[in-house]
């Protein structure tokens, strides 16, 4: 019996000792450690590309929370700084879209406050702060790379690539919200004290940090990339360009620094001039990466959204009513390869369609009648009835496949010359010959006369005009809202077009400023640019 | 000399008071003890001495009733002689005249009887209801109910009525006091919600196992197939319902032996094994016709085309100002959507009919058990087929599953379990949308019930139609989801004797895996995710293995009428283990379609994942009963994780116990009407280690790839998924409970009551993140929730006479949960209650009627946007004439009550069972709201349903529903808090079965006698009906979507069964 205890004394003592603490750590699969990344040049690159993610055309990406990429419908930047603009009629007929899609057309921006930090489908951006920390903690680990892994013209590269995200990332916000709360010191990622300080910084500290990302990214980002669609010297020098004019009222020079710029593009652009309707012709699929082209998001037809896909186009899910693909004759009509789309978010206002001029090629792109499901003809007399606004067919269905492969633009040089236009005009404070050329290009290419002399008599008469032709040549490129506060407009305008902007900027979510709150930092919901010419709260 | 004494008059006390007569037998006093064992020391003695002398003992085993009990074991005490009784209760057998007898039957309270030279020993053998000696189950050991110190719940396996039960979790609704079981899905094999006393997920233990809760289920293919997930199903999916003998709810401290995980309480699975005594062979069998509830019946051609006119109409006049909506004259605008002449001319196709069916289901079972003294076995094999209630849907399953037990010498025993299951379902699909999209990928049932009625199957070339971006419902029919299941599950239990009948030593491994293999596929022909002419699919594979490694060391020793202990200390390493592998692919043959991946030419997408986890233990517990009348009970558990670092990996989970057995005091003595009555309480601890991610920093490859020049260039960035997280550790729950258990008028009236409270501390969980930080969260132990609430049942037998019988189970339970502590830095909205908020609170502005048409019941207070004929009118709460957060009303959405009632009735050879279950108390959104969209039939984007006649309108406005400017209207109301228009009462009381059986036996089964022992023939109604307040649908299944192109749930199903029961 005795004998029987020892044994299982042993044996239970054996197992005790077999089962303790050793080699006892949990296992992970599928993920590169902490100590040995990265360690080679491809490992910088692919981690720098985590710089691009908010670019590409995706439904939604995470670098530090789930949100939308900076160019797809739900929460780009045609959705915030186009359909928040003069163009767009509020999508009042928006069935069961839900409210955020007519408030924000409306020009009503105040339930933003009550978005949440967890993702739910709004255009929710307050929370890209953190992507800006990430991207610096990126910036970090590449200037810190050791020549042996990365040659220096490698590390120059990835680091032009990396801040000119950043620096977009940066700009973008502050079309939204104004200078917000950002960390770009490496240093200071994963300090407790900067991680916390919501502090709004002031404009021109916020201002220099997105002119320091550009510029270095103008000096360091190659000037030509094999890889279409990968960020250019030339791409840099336009964020830097269209950045220096938004600023100029505040910061020395700015003015000066952007008319500099056009000389300084490398990359031999003109405008795309072929064919009957240049214009509408550019932005097709066959047409990809033409003369005029300086950046855009390089789609294709096979995409859907999907992270492991590239990227898609699914503007014309947005743009298109529930129209039908023939008409009663059976024809074929310019929804033909997808039918309708899921709602009309965007359209172009008929109140705007009137300011184009007879003859302009752009309004081609704008179709103001199509037949519905039941194919019944739905025309201009309709408006508030059965549709809000007319039809963008700027980047139109050209294959029969669920997404276009169109490209999304994000730089022309038709914008440069505007931009180069109001640069000269700022910077002199005087009507020139230059720049009322650079806009008299533009007018030619959409098949117009060249500005009367009315247009160009006074700055600030040449400066209205800079501004009209803008808002036809750039419609839903995502920069509409961002020129009407430039020069000075927003408020005004939308209420010509009967909108009340409930605040300039939009406001940034309560959840932020409860935080800041918390953390003993004051986050001011709002911001206003002093020439703003609407009331402020 | 001293310690056999000892011994034995623990044996004394266990095992003689089955021969005693009256509930007085446990209160058996000492001096009977002792005479008794003396007696039995001396008899004993003498057999060791060895005056052996065979002689001949016959005799007749009889039940209370005194009718003879057929094939009852007769064993000599010690031996291996035995016999089994006759078809007239009779035996005979060889003994020494010395020998005892032992007497045991399958539901009566074992025997023992000294021969002392009789030859004749008629036996009447008492049926086992007796409260005081049910065992019940407890982690690591058992225990008699007299001695229980803590909150379990037991579930007879043969009291639930099991027909057209396709999971285990099905028995549990209504059926344990404080375990809250509410279906979520009633799909085949669907899911069941189990709760132990609000908590989440409990673990399952079965057979000393610790099994995945959950389902193994593969993916649906993501964003290749879009398909929606249209899985909802329970875990333990191989474990045939017919296999288990009870079920054990470990709701208080009586959970903290198993530490670890057991945060949410411990369900304990026994299964059956097999008994001593002849082979006994079952057949079970049962067919069921299956009928849908009442489902939303949706608009005809003529209502839908008419309602799609009026709200066009009304459209119109609200965006213009007309009419109600202004004043202005109507001005005639508006043609309508159709014509006179089309509505008339119109056919209707019910779509929603067509994806409907009646289903059936077929359960055949077959037992053997039976066995020797060395060795028992149990064998049994189930085939169940379900036809679902909805096109596509079906389940089959086959088990397999054997438990032997043998003596392998006369100190060692060794139990092996074997269980198999191949399961086979077709997931036919529902409701829900996945990756985001809406209509255009939604279930068949969604579809069928967006889809115009005006539109054939079929258009005049054969396709199928097309409407919007909906696909097709007749033509989604065509897709296949079908998900092939294979479980393998073993358990090997050693027994050593190291000290006979005091101390042994127990080494237990089991080992489960389960695969799951999933086949998606989307041919050419079905316009489906706005994709026509593209053929997609997906083949999923899943693994998961678990294996547990238990060694323990178990003592059972008396002291004398002083104390009797009960002790285990043991240990275990229990590891876990996942991976998988998928394809997804596009364009391929639709006839070789996931035959054979290599035809693809489209994309063609692997992945692939791998996880494993591991947990060591070392545990003891205790229980020692002091002069019966004083039990302590303890147990205490260290348990190590692998998620944590170093320094936190491990934590000590204390509990204990104590009862007082108030019945066995003097004092009671002389109530006789008392038979039990025993207070309780408890305290113990509990951990929770699963936060679902690592804690450990790492970078990973980043499945949002960057791509360039037409997505020909790939990137896969590389991305930090997170930092170390070295601080975070278990999460405690720590339960205490007070109980009391009674039994009086002669068992008659039996029951318990128990009042608990938990608090989970340092809850595992995210907060989060300073404003600036690269993660928006991190991991943390950081928030605290309370669960408070009791639990009680009631057994009581009505009527108990020779032919008729009527008892009756009755449970009830209610808990509520509140937050005392959020994770730090967690974001208040301005009307959330920061104080003991519910844990299930729901906020909303009170709404009373809406504005009619004159606008003369608006008052004043009325928001602006809400100021149009057919908007709900809100409630001023607080009475300060104007709408603020202040008028933010909070409603706990707990039921109230959960009540389960079980009533059962024998006359002579007949048996009768009702058993109902209800939820009292609470308030969910109906989806039929989301079902009558004036807007949605203005623009006639879909169909709605006939609740559309109650919508507020110009032509209706005594309307309930709000109209057209409620829905136009878009407005924030202050704080963004929602209205309560939809919410609606959700009681409901559910008849779950009507179950009539009659049984031949060996009496009157006639000639077939020599061939069966007994025959049950059965008839069951489940859910033969429902009682509540909620509009058309069954609120228990969960009716809270209301998502983008969802808005459809699996029917309520009603079966008939008929059934079948053989005892050879």
């Amino acid at each position: 019996m005795k004998r029987n205890i020892i044994f299982a004394a042993l044996a239970v003592a054996g197992l005790m000792l077999s089962s303790c603490e050793n080699d006892f750590n949990a296992k992970i699969y599928g993920s590169l450690s902490t100590t040995n990344f990265p360690s080679s040049e491809s490992d910088y690159e692919n981690y720098m590309m985590d710089c691009y993610v908010p670019y590409c055309i995706k439904w939604t990406y995470t670098l530090s929370s789930q949100t939308h990429n900076f160019y797809v419908p739900e929460g780009s930047i045609v959705r915030l700084l186009d359909g928040t603009s003069d163009y767009c009629a509020p999508w009042v007929l928006g069935g069961s879209w839900g409210d955020s899609w007519k408030k924000l057309t409306s020009g009503s921006f105040e339930d933003m406050k009550y978005y949440t930090r967890a993702y739910s489908g709004y255009p929710e951006d307050f929370g890209k702060t953190r992507d800006v920390t990430v991207m610096t903690k990126i910036i970090g680990v590449l200037e810190n790379a050791p020549e042996s892994k990365l040659s220096a013209a490698k590390k120059a590269q990835f680091l032009g690539e990396a801040r000119l995200c950043r620096g977009l990332m940066m700009y973008y916000l502050m079309q939204y919200f104004g200078p917000v709360p950002v960390i770009v010191d490496p240093a200071k990622v994963g300090d407790e004290e900067s991680e916390k300080n919501l502090t709004r910084p002031t404009l021109d500290a916020y201002t220099q940090y997105i002119t320091d990302d550009f510029e270095f990214a103008a000096n360091n980002v190659p000037e030509k990339q094999s890889q279409k669609g990968r960020y250019t010297a030339d791409y840099a020098r336009f964020c830097l360009m269209r950045h220096y004019l938004n600023e100029g009222y505040h910061m020395n020079g700015y003015y000066q620094k952007a008319a500099d710029l056009f000389s300084k593009f490398t990359g031999g652009y003109k405008l795309y001039t072929d064919g009957t309707n240049p214009y509408a012709d550019q932005f097709k699929i066959a047409h990809k990466f033409n003369c005029e082209v300086i950046m855009a998001v390089s789609c294709s037809t096979g995409a859907t959204g999907t992270g492991t896909q590239g990227n898609f186009n699914p503007w014309s899910w947005y743009f298109v009513p529930k129209a039908s693909k023939v008409d009663p004759n059976g024809n074929p009509t310019p929804f033909y390869y997808q039918g309708g789309g899921w709602g009309q978010c965007f359209n172009i206002d008929p109140q705007y369609y009137k300011t184009f001029e007879d003859g302009d090629l752009r309004r081609e792109t704008i179709l103001t009648s199509y037949y519905n499901t039941q194919n019944k003809l739905v025309g201009p007399s309709d408006i508030g009835n059965l549709w809000d606004g007319y039809i963008v067919n700027k980047y139109p269905i050209e294959t029969a496949t669920s997404f276009q492969g169109t490209d999304f633009p994000l730089a022309r040089w038709a914008d440069v010359l505007l931009l180069y236009a109001e640069a000269l005009t700022r910077a002199g404070n005087s009507v020139n010959a230059t720049a009322i050329d650079c806009v008299n290009q533009v007018r030619a290419r959409a098949g117009l006369a060249k500005l009367t002399s009315d247009k160009t008599s006074s700055t600030s008469n040449f400066l209205d005009a800079i501004l009209a032709e803008r808002g036809h040549e750039l419609m839903y490129e995502g920069c509409r809202k961002v020129d009407l506060i430039r020069f000075g407009k927003y408020y005004t305008t939308m209420k010509a077009y009967g909108r009340t902007p409930s605040s300039e900027y939009f406001p940034i979510p309560n959840y932020a400023i409860d935080q800041a709150t918390a953390a003993g930092s004051t986050l001011d919901q709002y911001f206003y640019t002093s020439n703003y010419d609407g009331p402020t709260k | 000399m001293l310690f056999l004494t000892l011994n034995l008059m623990k044996m004394d006390k266990k095992e003689f008071p089955g021969s005693q007569s009256g509930p007085q037998s446990a209160r058996t006093n000492s001096t009977q003890i002792i005479s008794k064992t003396f007696l039995l020391l001396m008899f004993l003695l003498s057999t060791t001495l060895g005056f052996a002398q065979q002689i001949n003992v016959s005799g007749v085993v009889l039940d209370e009733q005194s009718e003879p009990i057929i094939g009852a074991a007769v064993k000599v005490a010690g031996q291996a002689t035995g016999t089994i009784t006759d078809v007239d209760g009779k035996y005979s057998l060889e003994v020494n005249a010395n020998a005892t007898l032992e007497f045991s039957y399958v539901g009566y309270q074992p025997m023992k009887v000294a021969v002392r030279g009789q030859k004749k020993i008629n036996i009447t053998m008492r049926e086992d209801v007796r409260t005081l000696n049910e065992v019940i189950v407890t982690g690591y050991g058992s225990v008699s109910k007299k001695n229980l110190t803590t909150s379990i719940a037991k579930v007879k396996a043969d009291d639930v009525i099991k027909t057209a039960t396709s999971n285990m979790s099905q028995m549990l609704m209504g059926r344990a006091a404080g375990l809250q079981a509410t279906m979520s899905s009633a799909q085949p094999g669907g899911g069941i919600n189990v709760t132990i006393r609000g908590g989440g997920d409990p673990i399952y233990v079965v057979d000393g196992v610790v099994m995945p809760s959950s389902s193994l289920e593969s993916a649906s293919g993501g964003t290749t197939t879009v398909m929606p997930s249209s899985v909802n199903r329970s875990g333990l999916a191989g474990l045939n319902p017919d296999d288990i003998e009870s079920i054990e709810v470990l709701k208080d401290a009586s959970a903290s032996i198993y530490g670890y995980g057991a945060a949410n309480g411990v369900v304990l699975i026994t299964t059956k094994k097999g008994k001593e005594g002849n082979l006994k062979v079952t057949y079970d069998g049962a067919m069921s016709y299956t009928t849908n509830y009442k489902y939303l019946d949706m608009l005809d051609s003529q209502d839908y085309m008419n309602y799609a006119n009026t709200f066009k109409k009304e459209l119109y006049m609200y965006k213009n100002g007309m009419g109600i909506y202004g004043g202005k004259t109507y001005d005639n605008g508006s043609a309508d959507a159709y014509s006179a002449s089309e509505i008339s001319a119109a056919t209707t196709t019910n779509w929603r009919d067509m994806i409907l069916r009646d289903g059936s289901t077929s359960s055949h079972n077959i037992t053997i058990q039976g066995g020797t003294p060395k060795l028992q076995y149990y064998l049994s094999g189930n085939y169940y087929y379900q036809k679902g209630s909805v096109q596509n849907s079906a389940m089959e399953r086959f088990t397999l599953r054997s438990n032997v037990a043998s003596q392998l010498t006369s100190f060692a025993k060794l139990t092996t379990t074997l269980n198999y299951n191949k399961n086979t379902n077709h997931n036919g699909s529902v409701g829900g949308s996945s990756n985001g999209r809406g209509s255009q990928a939604d279930g068949s049932l969604a579809a069928a019930m967006t889809y115009l009625p005006t539109l054939p199957i079929y258009d005049s070339t054969g396709a199928y139609t097309c409407f919007l971006t909906v696909p097709n419902p007749i033509g989604m029919l065509d897709m296949t989801d079908k998900t092939l299941g294979e479980g393998f599950n073993m358990n090997f239990t050693l027994d050593i004797d190291i000290i006979k009948n005091m101390l042994k030593a127990r080494g237990l491994f089991g080992y489960n895996r389960e695969t799951s293999d999933r086949y998606v596929y989307i041919p050419t022909t079905t316009y489906y995710d706005q994709i026509m002419g593209q053929s997609r699919g997906s083949t999923q594979h899943a693994f998961r293995d678990n294996s547990t490694l238990e060694g323990m060391l178990m003592f059972n020793k008396g002291f004398g009428e002083l104390m009797n202990l009960d002790a285990v200390i043991g240990m275990g390493r229990y590891v876990n283990h996942s991976n998988g592998i998928g394809v997804t692919y596009t364009d391929i043959n639709d006839i070789i379609n996931y035959t054979d991946l290599s035809a693809a030419t489209g994309t063609i997408s692997p992945s692939s994942y791998k996880t494993s986890d591991e947990k060591r233990s070392q545990f003891a517990r205790f229980s020692a009963d002091f002069l019966d009348k004083y039990v302590i009970a303890g147990t205490l558990r260290r348990d190590g994780t692998d998620k944590f670092f170093k320094s936190k990996k491990y934590a000590w989970f204390p509990s204990v116990s104590l009862a007082w057995k108030i019945f066995n005091e003097d004092f009671m003595k002389n109530i006789t009407w008392v038979n039990m009555l025993k207070l309780r309480a408890s305290y113990g601890v509990t951990g929770n280690d699963n936060l679902g991610t690592s804690l450990y920093g790492a970078y990973g490859a980043y499945n949002n790839y960057v791509e360039f020049s037409n997505n020909t260039n790939k990137y896969v960035p590389i991305k930090l998924e997170g930092e170390d997280y070295p601080n975070v550790t278990w999460e405690k729950t720590v339960m205490k409970n007070i109980g009391l258990d009674f039994s009086i008028f002669k068992d008659r009236i039996s029951g318990s009551f128990d009042y608990f409270w938990n608090d989970i501390t340092n809850m595992l969980g995210y907060a989060n993140s300073n404003g600036l930080s690269m993660f928006a969260t991190y991991p943390i132990n950081g928030a605290h929730l309370r669960r408070y609430g009791w639990d009680a049942s009631i057994t009581t037998k009505n009527i108990v006479s020779k032919e008729f019988t009527w008892n009756s189970t009755l449970t009830l339970s209610h808990y509520n949960s509140i937050w005392k502590e959020r994770m730090p830095g967690y974001d208040y909205t301005e009307y959330q209650k920061q104080k003991d908020e519910p844990y299930a609170a729901l906020y909303f502005y009170r709404t009373g009627g809406l504005v009619n048409a004159d606008k003369s019941n608006m008052p004043s207070y009325q928001p602006a946007a809400y100021q149009q004929p057919g908007c709900p009118i809100l409630k001023d709460l607080n009475g300060d004439g104007k709408i603020t957060v202040a008028d933010v009303d909070c409603v706990n959405v707990v039921p109230s009550l959960y009540w389960g009632l079980d009533n059962n009735f024998t006359y002579k050879n007949w048996d009768l069972d009702i058993f109902m279950y209800s939820q009292l108390g609470l308030k969910k959104y109906n989806y039929i709201n989301s079902w009558i969209s004036p807007s949605e039939l203005a623009n006639q984007t879909s169909n709605e349903s006939k609740y559309v006649s109650d919508v507020f309108s110009t032509s209706n406005p005594t309307g309930t529903k709000p109209g057209i400017a409620y829905y136009m209207a878009n407005v924030s109301l202050p704080g963004n808090a929602g209205t309560d228009v939809g919410y609606e009462n959700a009681w409901f009381i559910r008849v779950r079965n009507i179950t009539l059986g009659y049984t031949f036996n060996q009496k009157n089964l006639g000639s077939l006698a020599k061939y069966v022992n007994s025959v049950r023939l059965y008839a069951d109604v489940q859910n033969p009906f429902l009682i509540t307040p909620f509009t058309c649908y069954d609120p228990e299944v969960y009716t809270g979507g209301n998502y983008k192109g969802g808005k459809a749930e699996y029917p309520m199903t009603r079966s008939y069964s008929l059934g079948l029961k053989f005892t050879f």
